[in-house]
């Protein structure tokens, strides 16, 4: 299909978007690319400045070797900063919003979120407002600012914060399921026929051959892709199951030990479409918790805020993580951590942080003191909540006992 | 009607064969179940922050996210994962008995069982119908009994570039621990044959819904180019247009874009949703141009060979090579016309890394 368009017509390079199996076809379109009716356009950009003002204010550019390594966030007024860990090659140097340039030393680092704490030696900075991430439902507008008016980049909530585990993967590429290494005829009158034995795999070892007509695996009967599939499912790499099949007019039984998904094949795909469109996070997946986002950060973007419409953070930015994904650590998650990252309890080993230096004994006083005050703030909270608990139980106790009377 | 261009034989990806299946009604076109839960004065301010041509502050900004979460939470439970053989897509439900949108590639043939994967966890069988090879329509039907969660069809033709939409699909494939996983961007062109958008596609989106700002679904998720605006999507209008055929399981249409083996070059456009072989629309410049192509010619013959339907033409044209003379006869009107084509070559880069 070949469109043209007055203004700024490419040739392009195409691909289809299914997963797995079939396709990969590059096509060649013409493409409007007038940046101005784009979603990131400078004039959609600019009605979010209001919303940035003020977390821009409390959003850091972290450089390393004079170049951008990633943003920071702000989160403690005496220069306690928060960062893409995997991002600090070499000494971080921070520059303020004020235009002040000042050498941050890593306090603490928080591998499962990718999270540095810096620390520099100032006092007085904005921190940032946190918002609970829990209301920051699909469709929020977010916002990473940056130390300009504008905000680096903008977008929605694409799938509200959740845990992420095993079943995040689709469960035919899941590297927890088995893998046999066939494919199986496409026409559906044909059964679960296959079609090809993949050399060296499972079921080349196991003697599967072409043409031999599934029948049942580990007891599971087989009928077709999605049966194979379930029932692939049911066993991680490593597994002996037995295979029925029917071989012209025999039924033959094998054993296959299953491997894992190989590499390069479907994982290769779909990593060759999330590369186009961007340049990627090297540290992008491993989180506990992520709140997913369609704002296009690049890498060195990472690190900061991400802010709704009050400005308030939602999360720290963690990952570009895809074509279509940025991740955020939500503020949740983020916030209990901050104690142990700021009391030196996650202190950077100094044999593999060589540029970190021990906190010095103002550091720690300032780190305990913030502890004390958050868990101050957090025994406030906890208070009134227990005292609004009790006093809803008593309520219904009330109750219960008048509806009981009333009832006698 | 859906156009579509002979610039290129291409060479076929998907083992496919196009089948099919019957079904008389045309979806319905009301949005009225859709209408939005919000109140008048928030709805009115969404109106109008919608139609200016960039918000202009923040509360421009909240009416516009406001009328998205409106629309997300009736639109994502409607959107589906689609395990269709060993691959991924995504589709979109838009009848209250099962009709599922979702991109040609993906139901690839028809009366293929396939799971469709539902927002709150249920997997239910479906069949494949229909499909247009030619500009990636393509047709799911549920076959177990219920009544679904559905998305009203709206109309492709009416969009305007900088229009504001919403996709969802499955990026790499549904994931039971996440919802659909949307994306939000604009209009930034339309023809017949496609919508391109700056909401970010990757594979396992295929076959999933674009919609416009009342809900409505304009557009099926089909493929993309490198730049993050070069997504693209089949127009809703064409599933309307060929509803019949892809409920019956009809499969036609040829895959004529991207580039041929050896690079041939036509710049003609025919229709493939129609069984005559007519030109929609001839590049500027092109050979087709050049040896004097008009849109509405009917191609009935090429190179000697009766040509009866796009699909036809297609087959023939495959064979071509840039720099060959191939005679072509049309219908333009009362008359019938000769053509001399000279095969052009395309120019650009080479198409990106082969079939996996």
């Amino acid at each position: 299909m070949r469109t043209r368009f007055t203004r700024g017509a490419v040739p392009l390079t195409i691909v289809w978007l299914t997963l797995a199996t079939c396709t990969l076809a590059p096509a060649q379109e013409r493409f409007n690319r007038d940046p101005n009716l784009q979603k990131s356009s400078a004039r959609v950009l600019k009605a979010f400045r209001a919303a940035v003002a003020k977390p821009s204010e409390s959003t850091v550019r972290v450089q390393v070797d004079g170049k951008d390594a990633a943003l920071g966030t702000i989160i403690g007024p005496d220069g306690w900063i928060l960062t893409k860990a995997s991002e600090l090659k070499g000494k971080p140097i921070c520059r303020l919003h004020d235009g002040r340039r000042l050498e941050a030393r890593v306090v603490g680092i928080h591998e499962p979120y990718d999270l540095a704490l810096l620390k520099i030696d100032t006092a007085g900075l904005t921190a940032v407002e946190w918002h609970d991430s829990k209301s920051a439902a699909v469709g929020t507008f977010v916002a990473a600012p940056g130390l300009e008016e504008s905000p680096v980049v903008v977008g929605v909530v694409s799938v509200a914060a959740r845990a992420v585990t095993a079943r995040d993967l689709p469960p035919s590429n899941n590297p927890a399921s088995g893998y046999l290494g066939v494919r199986l005829a496409e026409a559906a009158e044909l059964g679960a026929r296959i079609s090809q034995v993949l050399p060296n795999s499972p079921a080349d070892k196991a003697g599967l051959k072409v043409d031999d007509l599934f029948l049942t695996l580990a007891e599971r009967t087989i009928q077709d892709v999605d049966t194979l599939l379930d029932a692939l499912g049911h066993h991680k790499p490593g597994d002996v199951v037995a295979i029925r099949v029917k071989r012209g007019n025999e039924d033959v039984v094998l054993k296959a030990t299953l491997d894992r998904q190989p590499t390069g094949g479907r994982g290769g795909r779909g990593d060759f479409q999330n590369r186009m469109g961007g340049e990627l996070s090297q540290r992008r997946n491993g989180f506990p918790t992520i709140l997913q986002h369609d704002a296009a950060l690049r890498p060195s973007d990472c690190g900061g805020p991400l802010v709704d419409l009050d400005g308030k953070v939602i999360g720290i930015n963690v990952a570009r993580a895809g074509r279509t994904e940025s991740y955020a650590a939500p503020t949740q998650a983020v916030l209990p951590l901050l104690y142990d990252l700021m009391s030196g309890k996650l202190a950077p080993k100094p044999s593999t942080e060589a540029a970190a230096r021990q906190l010095t004994p103002e550091d720690k006083v300032a780190g305990a003191r913030t502890a004390v005050e958050r868990a101050e703030a957090e025994k406030a909270t906890a208070e009134k909540k227990l005292a609004e608990a009790k006093a809803s139980l008593e309520k219904a106790e009330a109750e219960a006992r008048a509806q009981k009377s009333a009832s006698k | 009607m859906a156009a579509h261009q002979v610039c290129i034989p291409y060479r076929r990806l998907f083992c496919v064969v196009w089948l099919f299946l019957v079904f008389g009604l045309a979806p319905s076109l009301s949005a009225s179940a859709f209408a939005l839960d919000q109140g008048a004065i928030s709805e009115n301010a969404a109106a109008a922050a919608l139609e200016k041509a960039a918000p202009e502050n923040l509360e421009d900004l909240r009416a516009i996210q406001g009328q998205v979460q409106t629309i997300v939470k009736k639109v994502l439970p409607c959107t589906v994962g689609v395990r269709a053989g060993g691959a991924w897509g995504s589709g979109v439900i838009v009848r209250e008995d099962g009709y599922v949108l979702t991109a040609g590639h993906v139901s690839a043939q028809p009366d293929r069982e396939v799971t469709l994967f539902l927002m709150d966890g249920r997997r239910v069988k479906g069949k494949t119908l229909g499909a247009n090879r030619g500009i990636d329509s393509g047709l799911i039907k549920i076959t177990e009994e219920g009544t679904w969660p559905f998305a009203p069809m709206g109309n492709s033709a009416d969009l305007r570039p900088g229009e504001w939409c919403l996709a969802t699909g499955h990026p790499g494939g549904y994931k039971s621990g996440r919802t659909p996983v949307l994306r939000f961007g604009r209009v930034l062109s339309t023809t017949r044959e496609l919508i391109q958008s700056d909401c970010a596609l990757v594979g396992g989106d295929s076959g999933g819904p674009l919609f416009d700002m009342q809900g409505r679904v304009i557009g099926i998720h089909s493929r993309i180019g490198g730049p993050l605006t070069a997504n693209i999507h089949v127009p809703v209008d064409t599933y309307r247009n060929t509803w019949e055929r892809l409920a019956k399981a009809e499969v036609w249409g040829s895959q004529l874009d991207g580039r041929g083996r050896n690079g041939a070059y036509f710049g003609l456009h025919v229709d493939t949703d129609s069984k005559e072989c007519r030109v929609t629309e001839v590049d500027s410049g092109a050979p087709a141009a050049k040896a004097g192509f008009k849109v509405d010619d009917v191609i009935t013959r090429f190179d000697d060979k009766k040509i009866a339907s796009s699909e036809e033409l297609v087959n023939q044209a495959r064979r071509k090579r840039p720099g060959d003379e191939v005679a072509v006869e049309v219908v333009r009107g009362q008359e019938t016309v000769m053509l001399k084509l000279v095969i052009g070559r395309r120019e650009g880069r080479p198409p990106g890394p082969p079939p996996g």
